[in-house]
């Protein structure tokens, strides 16, 4: 039975952008774009609509990345790092730790960062652009 | 014969400044002796420089290539890899020293260019319709401006300041 919602007030939690790593152009090393924290294209129309969007990431105490790029396709995505306490630190954002919905190993670990789009798109891009800045590609910077 | 001091000990009884020159038996221990170091310098910063402008280059075309393919690999279409291309073009006109953008597709099938700097984002989202939206963000300072365009091609006065700003070292 998977476990009840519960906010996270500290860890670390990785995202796996929404783009492969091939449709991506890096002038320079990978690192975090803002482009790997968009919304798909639905999520962005209902975003609107509810003022309300939330974005995916796992829990790195209890999904390792192989196990959250089952989840995903296709798989071949960068992991991003954010520290839970900074995230909680900007704007309005929770953590939640809810299950992912597929039956699979490392469902426990999947989370929400939820309040991302509060208001209109601009807040999104700025909220967006603060997640990037925060991020790291390298899990040892959180350390 | 060369005498049989290690490097440790002669660097440690001879101090190596422009002042003192070890004696001739010596001078085939230390590789870089200290009147040969205007040579050394000279000739790394060629090599830095010759890098640096290779390294340019190839992120230039790099990038070129990423903007050639882009519509073939699906990811945006041809008017947006070109618009793309005219805008960067633009940009690269106001601020010559920025190099070419990280950038991903967008849901829409636009292109989202962006320019990290020293706790300074940029971010240009070319738009299928041939307008972009700009938008620039220091966290730490908390400031957020952005704005949208029409053409490409124009560049309006406060993304241009933004622009050059993004360049300041």
């Amino acid at each position: 039975m998977a476990s009840p919602p519960f906010e996270m007030t500290n860890g670390v939690v990785f995202r796996l952008g929404v783009r492969s790593e091939e449709e991506l152009f890096f002038a320079e090393k990978r690192k975090p774009l803002v482009g790997d924290f968009d919304l798909g294209s639905d999520e962005e129309t209902e975003a609107a609509a509810k003022q309300y969007a939330a974005l995916s990431a796992w829990d790195e105490q209890r999904t390792t990345v192989e196990q959250a790029r089952v989840f995903l396709s296709p798989n071949r995505r960068l992991p991003i790092w954010l520290s839970v306490l900074e995230i909680r630190s900007m704007h309005s954002l929770r953590v939640i730790r809810r299950p992912h919905s597929k039956p699979l190993p490392g469902r426990e670990g999947h989370c929400d960062i939820e309040n991302v789009w509060p208001s209109d798109k601009a807040t999104f891009k700025k909220i967006r652009s603060d997640l990037r800045d925060i991020a790291t590609c390298n899990r040892d910077d959180l350390n | 014969m060369r005498p049989s001091y290690s490097l440790r000990t002669v660097t440690r009884f001879i101090p190596l400044t422009s002042t003192t020159r070890p004696r001739r038996e010596y001078r085939d221990l230390i590789r870089y002796w200290t009147l040969d170091l205007d040579v050394h310098k000279k000739r790394l910063r060629e090599l830095r420089s010759a890098a640096g402008t290779e390294n340019s280059r190839s992120v230039e075309e790099r990038w070129q290539k990423y903007l050639d393919t882009a519509a073939e690999k699906r990811l945006t279409s041809e008017e947006v890899a070109t618009n793309a291309r005219r805008c960067w073009a633009r940009i690269r006109g106001i601020a010559p020293t920025l190099q070419p953008p990280d950038a991903s597709p967008t849901n829409s099938k636009g292109l989202l260019m962006s320019w990290d700097m020293s706790g300074r984002h940029l971010e240009v989202e070319i738009l299928p319709d041939s307008s972009y939206e700009w938008f620039y963000r220091e966290r730490i300072a908390d400031i957020a401006e952005g704005g949208e365009q029409r053409d490409v091609e124009t560049i309006s006065e406060a993304l241009a300041s933004r622009l050059r700003h993004l360049t300041e070292s």
